[in-house]
Parts: structure tokens; sequence; C-alpha cells
């Protein structure tokens, strides 16, 4: 497995002029793209705005690659699922875990970046545990995506549609702390990760522990299901593909 | 070891190749599919150090048992038993990946195929003189011949010490020096004592690594026994 991930994660940046380099350049161009549109067209006045996007972005970059590659991974590497007796689930973790690496770099400068620009906060090292919530919830979709991308051939079609919906009811872009709407939102354990990872980052927040448990309790629900149920369904894979 | 007890396989072929979910929720009444019996109750036993050639046409259902025996495919009713692990050799180069090295692909393949990775580094300089490319170790697997990318795959697939071996048309491709190579690297691990399942539409070359043979036909054996003797059915198909 960790041979299939690093090869993938290899891969992806072999024979491209700015090689890895692209996996940082691309949250930071839609983060110009968006600090642009929501400050001076919308004229968002928040204090830190321009920080608060970097994170979420970031994360943001991170969950989209990840539940993608759940797709993306088992028709990729159809023929050595047919040839090779290798559990399914194997291929699908390889290439969580290739997007997983590009997150650990990308928040390593990240904090390495906000601590050169004094603007970490205290709690900054209890973020490691909101990140490890945003794996594990990232995972379990990533698998529930491959299932859905063995039964039916527009799985992808419909995913990129949720994946955008996903992104506006999360608080990426935009600030929602407080009100109805924040508690609405509280819903999405994406939403509660990265309130968490932001609070312990930047803002010296601490939070209940009931929200913490929380949202712990369902990411880490989310990764037993996807990989529960994949587990069930992996033997009849390799002939679906 | 490996047996097979009233082995059957049953494909569901949709009309419509792969449903779309629309077709899922909205059409559940017109999703049709046909059932194809790719194997019919197969029984079969290969001794330990045996070689066991299985011959037949296009679509008799060999790779389906091979797979079934590799523990690709799940059967549908019947059991399956092998002892020890398997190295299946059923795509030469399968996991190969064009854009790497060729040193990363020993290893990617390799890995796939159960070999510890300790053991492909001891043994990296061996593979690549063996298969006859030491000097494009650094080289990108794309830039070599199928020749070469053929007898790299086989040399690594070779290295998988499992006891059985399930070999599928690996030797189809190649000249005749690589074939008969590949013939003398298989019966040196015959010698060792390994067990195999060999799968050719060239029964003189089964001939040489086989005693024993099976005729497959329609997913059914149709004949077990005696290369010879097989093999004059199989021409009389």
């Amino acid at each position: 497995m960790r041979e299939l991930a690093v090869s993938d994660f290899r891969l992806k940046y072999y024979d491209s002029a700015l090689g890895y380099a692209w996996s940082m350049l691309s949250p930071l161009l839609m983060l110009a793209v968006f600090y642009f549109v929501f400050r001076f067209v919308l004229g968002v006045t928040t204090p830190g705005y321009l920080v608060y996007l970097l994170v979420g972005l970031v994360c943001w970059t991170f969950f989209q690659d990840c539940s993608y590659s759940g797709l993306t991974a088992l028709s990729g590497k159809a023929g050595v699922l047919k040839a090779i007796h290798l559990p399914a689930g194997l291929v699908v973790a390889a290439g969580a875990l290739s997007t997983l690496i590009t997150l650990a770099i990308n928040s390593s400068v990240l904090v390495l970046a906000l601590g050169l620009g004094g603007r970490l906060s205290r709690l900054a090292p209890l973020a490691l545990l909101p990140l490890l919530c945003l794996a594990l919830f990232a995972t379990g979709v990533s698998f529930l995506v491959a299932l859905a991308g063995v039964r039916f051939r527009d799985a992808s079609l419909i995913w990129s549609v949720l994946l955008q919906a996903c992104f506006w009811l999360t608080p990426v872009v935009y600030v929602a702390n407080t009100g109805p709407v924040a508690e609405l939102l509280y819903l999405n354990p994406l939403a509660r990760c990265l309130h968490l990872i932001r609070w312990f980052l930047l803002y010296d927040y601490l939070p209940t522990l009931r929200f913490v448990l929380l949202t712990v309790a369902a990411c880490a629900g989310t990764f037993a299901l996807g990989v529960g149920l994949f587990l069930r369904r992996q033997a009849g894979i390799p002939e679906a593909l | 070891m490996i047996e097979l007890s009233g082995v059957s396989k049953v494909f569901a072929i949709p009309h419509q190749k792969r449903s779309t979910a629309f077709d899922r929720i909205f059409g559940r009444g017109h999703y049709t599919f046909e059932t194809f019996h790719a194997l019919r109750d197969v029984s079969l036993r290969v001794q330990a150090g045996e070689f066991l050639g299985i011959v037949g046409r296009n679509g008799c259902g060999k790779s389906t048992l091979l797979r079934i025996v590799a523990g690709i495919y799940p059967p549908t009713t019947g059991t399956v038993r092998v002892e020890g692990p398997i190295a299946p050799i059923l795509e030469l180069g399968v996991g190969f990946n064009g854009a790497l090295t060729v040193r990363d692909n020993v290893f990617l393949y390799g890995v796939l195929l159960g070999v510890p990775r300790r053991r492909l580094e001891a043994e990296l300089e061996g593979i690549l003189e063996r298969a006859g490319i030491g000097r494009f170790e650094d080289a990108r697997l794309q830039t070599l011949s199928t020749g070469m990318r053929t007898r790299l795959a086989f040399t690594v697939a070779l290295l998988a010490d499992a006891p059985v071996l399930i070999v599928d048309e690996a030797l189809a491709v190649g000249d005749e020096k690589f074939q008969a190579w590949c013939v003398d690297e298989l019966g040196r691990l015959k010698r060792e004592g390994r067990t195999a399942l060999l799968v050719s539409h060239d029964p003189s070359l089964l001939g040489r690594l086989c005693a024993r043979l099976v005729l497959l036909d329609e997913g059914a054996v149709r004949e077990d026994g005696p290369v010879d003797e097989v093999i004059e059915r199989y021409r009389a198909l």
C-alpha cells in the first residue's frame, strides 16, 4: 500500500513543470480570487479574513482531492484489480493516503507561514485533532464515493454537483460563527472541523468539550460507515469494474 | 495444492452496460439482464508439485477459472481451496506505469505480487541483468520496447516466492527465444516443487511443462487426462 500511495503521489507531479508547487499554488490562486471577490466586491470586513480564507481553502482542497480520489482510484487500477488478488479497499486507501501526504505538507507550510507572521495562536498544537478528524471524514467519504462509482457510471457527475453544494454549505470562504445559520451548519462535520481548526490555529478560542466530542464522533462515524460498507461489498468489486 | 469442488460462476450481463443512477431509481422495473454461465460445476484437483495446463477455445472460461482460483472473483457456488500463498501472473506487467523509472516499476510490481521490498532491493541488479536491461535502470519504462517490458515483468514475477503459480497466457508474447527462456524458468520452478495452473493456446508449449491437461468447453470440464489425449480432443473441437 505504501508503494501504491507513493507512486500515486509521484505520478501526479511527474512531468509537470512546477512539480509539487502546483498543489500549493492551486489553493493560493483560489485564495486570490476569493479574497478579491469577498473583500472588494462583497465588502467583507472581518479582520484577518485573508488568513481565515487560507486555512479554509487548504482544508477544502484536501477534502475535494481526497473524496475525488475515491472515484478515480478504482477505475484507474481496474487492470491491476482484475489480475492480482488485492483487496480493493487497499487501492482506495492508497489514493486517500496520497492526498493526505499533500495535506500534511501543505498544512506544515501553512503553520510555518502563520508562525513567521506571528498569527499562530497558543492553542495551535491542538489543531492536530480536528485535522485528524478532517482526514478521517474525507477518507470515509472517499470510500463511500468509491462504492458509488463502481455501481453507477454517473457517480462522478453527481459527486461534482454534491461537492459544489458541500463547498457552499461549509464556511470555507465566508464567515459564519454565530446565529441560527451557524447552528445549522454544525450539522455538517466538515464545517465543525473547519471551525475547530481555525479556533485552535488562529483565534485562541477553546470550544466546549461537547462540541469537540461531537465532531470527533461524526468524523469517526463517517469513517467507520465508509470503510465498513466498503469492506462488506469489496469482494464483488473486481468483476464489476 | 489446489482444490475446486462444484465451482460455478454466473455473470449478470445488463442489457445496457452499467446503469446510471437515474436508471436505477426511475427504471427499476425495466432493468433487465442476461445471465451468463462462465463456469459450470467445475471440480478439479491439482496436487502439490504438479503443473496443470488448461486449454480451451476463446471464451470457454479459462480466465474466469484462474481468477476464481486467485481469489479475484468469488465463485457463485462451490468452494475453492488453495494451500499456500498464490502468485498470480495473469497479465504480465499489470501495475506497470510507463511514466515511472524502471527501478520504481520493479518495486511497484514486485510489491503487488507480494515480494518483500527488501528482497527487491537486494536483487535489483540481478533482476535487471536477467531481464537484459541493466543499462536502463533510470530510464522511464515507456522508453523500453514491449519485449523488454515483458521480460522485465516476467523476471520480477518469477521472484514471487509463492508455492502456487497461476499463469495466464503470459507466454503468448515475446519471440521464440523469450518463450524458450520462460519455459526454462518455469521448468526450474517445477523442479523446485511448486504447483502451477497454466493457460495457453499453444498446446506444444504446455506439453513441455505439464503431464496433465484439462480441456474446458463452455465453462465445463470436457476432458481431464494426459497431454496427448487432451490435445487431440482440443484439436477436434
